[in-house]
Parts: structure tokens; sequence; C-alpha cells
């Protein structure tokens, strides 16, 4: 499951660097990405991912989600740090 | 699912929502707020960033510690930034957990959500009479054709 993740995230990017079954962590990289032409007022910010050996894989954890109260978003909280409790 | 809906008056020039990012020693239940987070109603969607960045305000208000640097490639070329592990709380009421998100400042932004998020979500953007509409929801579940 972790693997085809990755397939589906990079597929158009780096396909052939994938082992699916082993994929190396440690050592893969998109650098060979397309490089876009920065455009006035877009921000661009592709590039190189490296993952360290051991430290975790954060891509997989976005799949841990819980749901929270809507409520926090209607607009009437202060920009800034909330304490609960 | 969970679904998110917002109408502009007028043609948007980018699309802002609120947000929460949550520092991972919060204590977060399911249904209840996280214990300590930054709030903010800053948060541009970004299809052009690759990840999700937030501002060193929001490093310096919740004492985030980094877990290391990275190299990315913005406008100016590589750019070495502090790494972060977060929760980041989207308007339709999920939180996702363990983002690993860059630090970098953002202008007049307090984050830019990437498509490391935007890519576990149906993002739909539509224009009729000059206003703008945003929706998304979670998780994707396709099926929406044009």
């Amino acid at each position: 499951m972790e693997s085809s993740y990755l397939c589906r995230r990079y597929n158009k990017i780096h396909i052939d660097m994938i082992d699916l079954k082993n994929p190396k962590w440690e050592d893969f990289h998109i650098s060979d990405m397309p490089k876009r032409e920065a455009m006035p007022g877009v921000k661009v910010h592709c590039g190189i991912y490296r993952r360290k050996p051991g430290s975790p894989s954060p891509q997989f954890k976005q799949h841990n989600s819980i749901s929270i109260p809507k409520e926090i978003f209607d607009g009437h909280l202060q920009t800034g740090v909330h304490r609960i409790g | 699912m969970a679904t998110y809906r917002q109408e502009y008056t007028v043609l948007a020039e980018a699309i802002v929502t609120n947000t929460i990012v949550v520092p991972t020693d919060a204590e977060v239940k399911a249904g209840e707020q996280p214990s300590l987070y930054y709030y903010t109603d800053s948060a541009a969607w970004d299809t052009g960033a690759q990840f999700t960045l937030i501002s060193p305000r929001i490093v310096e208000a919740l004492g985030l510690q980094s877990n290391g640097k990275e190299t990315f490639m913005g406008i100016g070329g590589d750019q070495e930034s502090d790494t972060y592990f977060v929760h980041i709380g989207l308007p339709n009421g999920e939180l996702k957990r363990y983002v690993k998100v860059y630090c970098s400042d953002l202008d007049n932004y307090d984050v830019l959500i990437g498509m490391d998020i935007i890519a576990e979500t149906d993002f739909l953007i539509t224009n009729a009479d000059g206003k703008t509409t945003f929706q998304f929801r979670t998780p994707s579940e396709g099926g929406v054709e044009l």
C-alpha cells in the first residue's frame, strides 16, 4: 500500500526510480522533475526531496486524519495561538 | 466525507481560507478542539507548491522544534529550510496529522497549502458570472466531470 501511494504521487516525475516492492527511500529524489518558469505573482516550490535513513515517512502518515469541530473555522477566532483547557 | 464551500462576490485573485496549525505534542481527540493550535484566516491554497509551508511567526508562536533542514527549489533557486511535523486543520473540519511542512517567509500569508494536502482532496473552482466559488472535500471520491 505504501509503495502504491508513492507511485501515485510521483508517477509523472520519476516512476522508473521506484521499485514498488522495495522502494529505495533513502536515495529517492525528484531533482529531475521539469523546471517551470517563474511567473509574476506565482510561487513555485517544486524541487528536491530526500529522506534521511531512519527518518519518518510523512507522506504515509498524512492518511492519518481525524475530524475536529468545524466551528473552529467559523471566523470568530483571532489570528494567533489558542489554548483549550 | 467532509465538504467545504466558499463563495466570492468577485473573481478571486487567490484561494484563501482559514486553517489551524497544531503542534504534534498537543492533545488531539476526534470531535474536540486540539489543546493548542494557531488559528489563521490567511491560508493560501497553491497548486504550484509541492509541499505545505508555514510562516516563521507560526513557528515562533507555537515554539515548534525543527526536525531537520531540507533543500527545496523556489523562484530564486535552491533554498534550505527548517522542516517541522505538525497537524493541519482544514476548514471542512478534518485534521491532517503529521504533515511535514517547510518554514518560509510567505509575505501576506501564514500558511501555503500545497499539493501534498490538495492531492488528497477533490478540489473544484468555478467562476460563473464573474464570481469564484471554491469547494473541496475529503477524502477524495472522484466522479466530478465538467
